[in-house]
């Protein structure tokens, strides 16, 4: 695993951790304050549009974002992108999350290049929204500013190529990386004390 | 050809989250879950009402269905998937995910498709009623018949999220 294993019993300390969590639907938005609620998360702002969270950016410093994709005034990917190129430098680096139960063929080059640190699919479960967190707060990964792209460094693993496909680089493993961000195998031992994540 | 930059930047996450205090992950789960409990029978009913609504707009009763939005179709099975974290092992969330997959195709390739969404609300109500009880085989066998009436009808999505990925 690219960032290393959570213990059930680590600790982490949400309590000073401004939040702001983006959705159209307010039963959603629910669901999220509830989730990162139970992580300790005190502040908690919610917004049901990019416009409405794009003004709160204004005013203050936020510390996560966590959005939908699929925003009626905006997509979530064309957001973050503005926060990476155009939000007050204190949140133009701010770890997001966006989550998304299906990716439209048209926003997949949009979701690669948005610069986002993780896209979660849906439906969300606590255990992965934990395990991003903690990868968030640990990794040490290097923003990448360019004329094209504006994001953390996507070139983050080391297992080379995925399972039977050849590299494309000579020092490439041979199909060594089968893993799956997002999988379920990787992420269940959470709920299992002293086990990885 | 244009300048990179590369840096790092120490967030207030990465600062504060794992100072002293807090609490455990087994801890933050038990809560999370606990808290969305809270949730779970109005998560339920804006599940069904959903796949009630989708039925009704553009199902194969629905005498005005081709005159429905696909943009309105595709936002009720995204509700479906959401939803779905409140039934677990149901399959529900992978029928919906190909569902979108179908809807966005179609819209896409502008393909009228309605036999295979017909096929795609009934696994979604099969699912909810009864996918949890199946077994896995049982689950995959209809994911499976929807992964091939789309493949059928308006081709294979992942073929198209290929080229759309290559796309620079």
């Amino acid at each position: 695993m690219a960032y290393g294993s959570v213990l059930a019993s680590d600790k982490i300390n949400l309590e000073k951790i401004d939040f702001l969590l983006i959705d159209p639907n307010s039963f959603f938005l629910d669901i999220m304050a509830q989730v990162v609620g139970g992580f300790g998360v005190r502040s908690i702002t919610r917004c049901s549009t990019a416009a409405e969270a794009r003004t709160i950016l204004a005013e203050r410093v936020i510390d996560f974002i966590l959005t939908d994709a699929n925003m009626p005034d905006e997509s979530g990917y064309d957001f973050i992108e503005w926060v990476r190129r155009h939000a007050i430098e204190a949140n133009r680096f701010v770890p997001a999350i966006i989550v998304t139960g299906h990716t439209r063929i048209s926003q997949v080059a949009r979701a690669r290049d948005c610069g986002a640190h993780f896209i979660i699919a849906k439906p969300i479960t606590p255990k992965v929204i934990l395990e991003r967190i903690f990868w968030v707060g640990r990794e040490n990964r290097m923003f990448i500013e360019s004329d094209t792209y504006c994001g953390l460094d996507r070139r983050f693993k080391t297992e080379g190529p995925p399972a039977g496909m050849a590299g494309r680089r000579a020092e490439d493993l041979d199909g060594a990386g089968q893993d799956d961000d997002n999988d379920d195998d990787l992420v269940s031992p959470i709920v299992a004390p002293k086990v990885a994540l | 050809m244009s300048k990179v930059r590369k840096f790092r930047v120490k967030s207030r996450l990465a600062t504060l989250a794992f100072q002293s205090g807090g609490i455990s992950a087994n801890q933050a789960l038990k809560q999370a879950d606990a808290g969305l409990d809270t949730l779970r029978e109005e998560g339920l009913a804006a599940l069904d009402a959903a796949i009630a609504e989708i039925d009704a707009r553009y199902g194969p009763n629905a005498a005005g269905r081709t005159a429905e939005p696909l943009e309105d179709l595709y936002r009720l099975s995204c509700g479906v998937i959401d939803m779905a974290l409140f039934v677990p092992g149901s399959g529900m969330d992978d029928c919906a995910r190909s569902f979108c997959g179908l809807v966005d195709l179609s819209h896409e390739l502008d393909i009228q498709a309605w036999d295979a969404i017909d096929v795609h609300i009934e696994a979604l109500r099969l699912l909810r009623q009864a996918g949890a009880a199946m077994s896995a085989p049982q689950r995959q066998s209809i994911l499976d018949g929807l992964i091939q009436v789309t493949r059928k009808r308006v081709g294979d999505p992942n073929e198209y999220y290929d080229r759309a990925a290559a796309a620079v």
